[in-house]
């Protein structure tokens, strides 16, 4: 519509008047071929923007899973942490100093203190395979590292999308072994 | 009476399109670009490593003579490499809060894009900041901090 408008005017000031049916096929043309290329980079962008939605859906999800969970090891104490995988699931028990409470990794979600944690993106997934290392430093410190992988159709392609929780105290007898 | 089609109009059109897209696709680029690096900047878990690798190290302890100063292991008593291997560490930095007037070039491009995009609204007078290397991706992370 702006372009006809535009030729218009064009044309008033050249002094023409009005248009050849082939000037405006041509026009029809060149602007369907852009409108057609704008609308399937318009498709393509929200594909993209559902897909960065769940991510950052998920994102926010780790955040505050990992939060919740390392409140806890630091308010409570971890010791040590007991992992028993099942067929379906794998639960680690935390040992904290007085107490104990137990995270659930099944391939969807994670649940912890009564709380589901899903992930929404159609190709994550969390594994069931749990690295956990309990390493003893200098000082009576000790380090606990679990991680909890995060799959994207099958593999764990980085790092920084996986559960990692981390705890380091001091120890107070000699009793606290590795897993 | 008007005979043909003027070129001139078509190219003007699809120049002004073209300048309109490409200008969309550049401010997309920029989003996708910040919203990577976001993800690699202060990651909850590398937050949660880096407190505990300054009380580990005692870094508030860590005097420091200039702007930007990277911890030496030796001078920790050994107790840096387990954790550097523990924690896929790649080197810890003691550096003033403010960084805005630092020149950060020859701390390498992550590292100075990584200081570029700090806050400075909390009051302390240090930082510790840790890079995380893993699977050959670079993440940082920082905590400020008062000397004792």
């Amino acid at each position: 519509m702006i372009i006809f408008i535009a030729m218009q005017i064009w044309g008033l000031i050249m002094n023409k008047r009005g248009m050849t049916i082939l000037e405006i096929l041509v026009s029809l043309v060149i602007v369907s071929i852009i409108v057609l290329l704008l609308i399937r980079t318009i498709l393509a962008l929200e594909g993209i923007n559902n897909s960065k939605d769940y991510a950052s859906s998920d994102e926010i999800g780790r955040a505050t899973l990992i939060k919740n969970i390392e409140k806890d090891l630091m308010d409570k104490q971890l010791v040590k942490a007991d992992i028993q995988k099942e067929d379906k699931q794998t639960k680690i028990v935390l040992n904290f100093r007085d107490s104990k409470k137990t995270l659930i990794v099944e391939s969807k979600k994670i649940v912890y203190d009564g709380l589901d944690y899903s992930l929404e993106s159609n190709n994550a997934s969390y594994s069931l395979d749990i690295n956990y290392v309990y390493e003893k430093l200098e000082d009576n410190c000790y380090v606990i590292n679990i991680d909890i992988l995060v799959l994207i159709g099958g593999v764990n392609t980085t790092v920084n999308d996986d559960i990692n929780l981390t705890f380091m105290g001091l120890e107070e007898n000699s009793d606290n072994n590795t897993n | 009476m008007r005979q043909g089609f003027a070129l001139l109009e078509t190219m003007i059109v699809v120049t002004v399109l073209s300048v309109s897209l490409l200008m969309l696709y550049g401010t997309f680029t920029d989003m996708v670009n910040n919203n990577k690096n976001n993800i690699l900047y202060d990651n909850v878990s590398n937050i949660y490593k880096t407190y505990f690798v300054k009380e580990y190290l005692e870094l508030d302890k860590y005097y420091i003579d200039s702007d930007i100063e990277e911890v030496d292991c030796r001078s920790i008593d050994n107790k840096c490499d387990r954790l550097f291997s523990l924690y896929n560490i790649e080197k810890i930095y003691i550096t003033k809060y403010d960084l805005r007037n630092v020149d950060t070039k020859e701390y390498g491009a992550g590292f100075s894009n990584y200081v570029k995009s700090l806050s400075n609204k909390d009051s302390y007078q240090y930082r510790v900041i840790v890079e995380y290397k893993n699977d050959n991706i670079y993440s940082y992370a920082n905590m400020g901090f008062n000397y004792e």
